[in-house]
């Protein structure tokens, strides 16, 4: 999809995954009906493959949705927001891995919109850091900024693991590793992985 | 206990976005103004719920009460909620001074006070 978009991918040396089965293939998106249609196209694939519980198809799909939702509301990416949903059966347990990204202004310049909170970030990683804390937004809103919180709180179950990049932060979150930022080579947007296992 | 039948009315299974939370308001009012300090509000057939979609289900739910004759305190119960009431979900309602709680058969009971607190919160955003 990125090169048909135009977009060069040097995918050198990056091996094809065959055991890979698409719950929600690649999908573009812009706004939060579309997210809201797509969560939708998930859960019913979901509940028909039958790979997991309903309480963890439900999980799959609100991670994938409360992800795509951010990036429609606060990514401002000129190239929409891309977002996808696999399950991987593995000799090590099968996973659902819910992945979206964009090309937008990332996590830091968003939040920067809250003066509060500008005078609290330095870095990218500062920034993501923050985003994962309960009501913590760009809107200054105190009603938002669950959203993001939500996730990472989810993600620290057994065996989970939410990974954030934008531009040059990074973030992991899970059940052993509470939280852990650092700085990396630079995303030009945002990308959020999160990987369940089933 | 009648109710508001989510399903009914939206038809999809993972409820997302704020629109689809404002979509309930037409329904929510017609029960207020029938409701006897209680309201229901049944989740059956929903897979999913995002927090922007409880958070501006709760909006609507205090704008329904405003324009109702509930002044005092009311009770909402979200009936066959699609899973357990995770800590998500009770940070939405403390953000609104609402308490969620878990009852034994897996409803949601919120408790909205008599009156919107003077937003006495130590927002961080």
């Amino acid at each position: 999809m990125l090169k048909h978009a135009g977009v060069e991918v040097d995918d050198r040396g990056i091996a094809m995954r065959d055991d890979r089965q698409l719950i929600l293939p690649l999908a573009r998106f812009t706004t939060e009906r579309e997210v809201e249609q797509l969560a939708n196209e998930a859960q019913e694939q979901l509940m028909a493959r039958g790979f997991a519980a309903s309480n963890l198809n439900s999980l799959v799909s609100e991670t994938f949705a409360e992800l795509a939702l951010n990036a429609a509301q606060h990514s401002e990416s000129a190239i929409g927001s891309l977002g996808f949903i696999q399950f991987y059966e593995t000799d090590h347990g099968n996973r659902f891995v819910c992945c979206v990204a964009d090309g937008g202004i990332g996590i830091r310049s968003s939040l920067e919109r809250n003066p509060e909170i500008r005078q609290q970030i330095f870095y990218d990683w500062d920034a993501i850091e923050f985003a994962i804390k309960e009501r913590v937004s760009g809107t200054g809103s105190p009603y938002r900024g669950i959203g993001l919180f939500g996730i990472a709180e989810d993600m620290r179950r057994a065996g989970r693991q939410l990974i954030i990049h934008s531009g040059i932060g990074m973030l992991m979150t899970t059940e052993e590793v509470e939280r852990s930022s650092t700085r990396t080579g630079l995303f030009p947007g945002t990308l959020a992985f999160a990987s369940i296992p089933a | 206990m009648k109710s508001v039948n989510v399903m009914q009315l939206l038809a999809k299974r993972v409820l997302v976005t704020r629109d689809s939370a404002r979509t309930l308001q037409d329904a929510l009012d017609a029960e207020l103004a029938r409701a006897d300090r209680e309201v229901a509000i049944d989740f059956e057939g929903v897979e999913g719920l995002t927090p922007s979609f409880v958070d501006e289900l709760l909006q609507v739910i205090e704008e329904s009460r405003k324009r109702s004759r509930h002044i005092s305190g009311l009770r909402v119960v979200f009936l066959h909620p699609p899973t357990r009431l995770s800590g998500k979900f009770a940070a939405i309602g403390r953000a609104h001074g609402w308490l969620f709680e878990e009852a034994t058969d897996g409803s949601w009971v919120v408790a909205v006070p008599a009156k919107a607190p003077d937003s006495g919160l130590t927002k961080a955003s």
